[in-house]
């Protein structure tokens, strides 16, 4: 029989094995997400450029110049748009899709099958394929509207400031919403039967059912599916630049592109680091509220 | 006791891994890294292939391997290789980015690795002026043209445009009848996404007067010329002769089909036809070079200086096998088979006089034009790409009606400035 002193130094024990398997996780994470975060918002604080050598400090000035851009503000509503409808539409649409397919019918199984199937196509494949059904000159869907008749003439979706930026979210709604609809489809499977059951007893509609049984069951779910979409929005690049590049005249330039544009295009490092840093702050909000939530 | 058996284990790993670590690093074949765009290119890439495979088959010692990207995306991946100190040799680069290149100290001295006979037995020295950046040979030219008009002689013919237009009034004219013809047709491909929009506007604000820098280096994109330069353009897009989200690769694609009448492209533009699909017999109705309109009879053509350039990274490991390989792939026979397959001139002398290029009508028509080709302004700043797109979305703003033209030459002007500062 061991002492309990005895077992405290298997405890101990135990305990120095789990940090020594950790390490090599830790190593990995401050090399590949610690350094680069904190090397990045110290380089916001620099005018390092890929073009030449050596750098300075230049303390806040890239954040004074990025604030006193008059571009600046566009692309911040930019993002805020592209979020907000790149969030709500597949979110909405994959709500209605999950308790359509939650219903047992012949080929249910199918559909969601299907329906997958545009979140497992790369971002990059998805992106030309909308452009190619926005195209201006042989689009799919000009050809639609003409032959319907509701369009007289080709509409250059992607080239006019007024209708680039929700293309490029009907091309994210396509994308995303079978991730919404897997989710709260599972969620919708977990809804105990029997209450509903028993409110339909009592005389309750669909909606009522809806509303009142299965909304409050799953709404940590969704709260939780609406925090990461928000943060997966914030984060997108991939449609906006295989569609747009950000254009025209950057009307469709979020955080994203900026940090591209400024990184990549200007080679201005401390200046993208600054955007990003921002850009990071903004995510880091969302962030907090989706790992409360998820503690709660 | 549980913490020894799992050290043993990871030395165990580690002991078993290192000696195939070490047996790799012994064992790596001397490379040279040739990376740029052409060999991503349909019509080129058979060319690039045998250019590798004909050093491969000497006995050099080295062999040579591709590395591209597309275009669009090679002058930002040679940067970023290049300052990560990745083992490049050999650098496929455009005009635009020579001087950049030089300036992050990323490119070799190329006196020191040509000797200066061979250098003048086989090059005009204008052709070597295009990589001397401050007094220094830092690149040597492969091809030398110019940016070009095209047109289709079957729509303009069906269009009643019975004479090529040599004015821009003319021009306006044609581009009127071609549309009138066929609403369909885009009647003018002028690049209006991604920034080519600037390289297809620089000649034309040279044709108005008009210029991006004075002589003394100041901004003046926002003179009286270059607003009418882009008012015009802007009419031309009101008309429905321009339009908007196209793109070169768009405009390639779309011309193949016969549905654009005029475009500008390199000198390659015959090969990139029948690549996308014009058939040889057809080549000639499709597809002919024309000069520029000019504003008023008698006044200069305007082109904009196009051409590739090789570099030499400052991370080649030898610095002597990357300039013979240069030597081979600008040298005659390479030369006389790029030109062949791609229609790229080449800029070796012997190559220039040979029979197959001088008699080749395309590449004669094509000289005509480059008799007026211009460096673009942009190429004598480090931050050229910065400027072509900061140009690029003015003009974007212009023609979609976000800004007036002279707002939009303003405020390209004041990101110029700040943009060079």
């Amino acid at each position: 029989m061991k002492t309990v002193s005895g077992t405290n130094r298997y405890a101990l024990k135990e305990s120095r094995i789990g940090l020594l398997l950790a390490v090599p996780a830790l190593i990995v994470f401050s090399l590949v997400v610690l350094y680069p975060f904190v090397n990045s918002i110290i380089m916001s604080f620099t005018d390092r450029s890929l073009l030449r050598r050596g750098f300075s400090w230049v303390g806040i000035q890239n954040y004074v110049k990025i604030f006193s851009d008059p571009n600046f503000p566009q692309v911040l509503k930019n993002t805020a748009v592209f979020v907000l409808l790149g969030t709500l539409l597949p979110f909405f649409g994959g709500l209605i899709w999950a308790i359509l397919l939650n219903q047992s019918f012949r080929s249910s199984g199918i559909l969601r099958g299907i329906t997958l199937v545009c979140w497992i196509i790369p971002s990059t494949a998805i992106g030309f394929i909308w452009m190619w059904i926005f195209h201006g000159h042989y689009g799919i869907l000009n050809h639609i509207f003409i032959t319907l008749g509701i369009s007289s003439q080709n509409i250059v979706w992607l080239g006019r400031p007024d209708t680039a930026l929700y293309s490029v979210v009907a091309a994210k709604t396509w994308q995303t919403l079978p991730f919404a609809m897997a989710f709260i489809l599972g969620a919708l499977q977990a809804v105990n039967l029997e209450t509903i059951e028993s409110a339909r007893i009592d005389g309750a509609g669909n909606l009522r059912v809806f509303w009142y049984v299965v909304l409050p069951e799953i709404q940590n779910v969704l709260t939780m599916l609406i925090l990461l979409m928000v943060i997966g929005s914030i984060q997108h690049f991939d449609l906006l630049w295989v569609m747009t590049e950000g254009g025209p005249a950057r009307a469709t330039t979020t955080l994203s592109i900026e940090v591209y544009n400024k990184a990549f295009l200007s080679f201005r490092l401390g200046e993208a680091a600054s955007v990003g840093t921002i850009w990071t702050g903004i995510l880091m909000v969302f962030g907090y509220f989706y790992l409360r939530r998820k503690t709660d | 006791m549980k913490i020894a058996k799992v050290v043993s284990l990871m030395l165990c790993i580690m002991l078993t891994a290192l000696p195939l670590f070490s047996q790799a690093a012994e064992e790596k074949p001397q490379e040279i890294v040739f990376a740029g765009w052409a060999g991503e290119e349909a019509n080129s890439r058979p060319i690039i292939d045998e250019m590798i495979d004909t050093w491969n088959a000497k006995d050099t010692g080295y062999t040579a391997k591709w590395v591209g990207w597309p275009w669009d995306k090679t002058f930002e991946q040679l940067i970023i290789r290049t300052e990560g100190g990745e083992a490049l040799d050999v650098l496929q680069v455009g005009f635009s980015w020579a001087l950049a290149m030089d300036e992050m100290d990323g490119v070799l001295e190329l006196s020191d690795v040509f000797d200066k006979q061979w250098l003048e037995e086989n090059f005009e020295e204008s052709a070597l002026s295009a990589g001397m950046i401050d007094g220094e040979l830092k690149a040597l030219p492969w091809t030398l043209a110019s940016i070009g008009t095209l047109y289709n002689p079957t729509i303009l013919e069906a269009a009643g445009v019975t004479k090529i237009p040599q004015t821009t009034a003319e021009f306006e004219s044609a581009l009127a009848k071609i549309k009138a013809y066929d609403p369909s047709l885009i009647a003018y491909g002028f690049c209006t996404k991604g920034t080519t929009l600037t390289a297809d506007f620089l000649p034309w604000l040279w044709t108005f007067g008009g210029a991006v820098f004075d002589e003394a280096g100041n901004v003046t994109i926002d003179s009286a010329e270059a607003v009418k330069a882009l008012t015009w353009l802007k009419s031309l897009a009101d008309k429905g002769y321009i339009q908007m989200d196209m793109d070169r690769f768009d405009l390639r694609t779309i011309y193949a089909r016969k549905q654009v009448a005029f475009y500008h492209d390199a000198i390659m533009a015959e090969g990139i036809a029948a690549t996308n699909g014009v058939p040889e017999n057809e080549l000639a109705s499709t597809i002919q070079p024309m000069l520029l309109p000019v504003l008023k009879a008698g006044d200069a053509p305007q082109s904009s200086l196009w051409g590739h350039l090789l570099q030499i990274s400052r991370n080649t490991a030898d610095k002597q096998q990357a300039a013979d390989f240069i030597k081979h792939i600008v040298g005659e026979e390479m030369s006389l088979k790029y030109f062949a397959k791609t229609g790229m001139l080449p800029v070796i002398k012997k190559a220039m006089a040979n029979p197959m290029v001088q008699n080749d009508e395309w590449s004669s028509k094509w000289v005509e034009i480059t008799k007026y080709g211009k460096m673009s302004e942009l190429n004598a700043y480090a931050q050229a790409d910065e400027l072509t797109k900061i140009i690029a979305e003015e003009l974007q703003a212009a023609l979609i009606s976000s800004k007036t033209p002279a707002v939009a030459m303003k405020d390209a002007k004041t990101r110029i400035e700040g943009a060079i500062r």
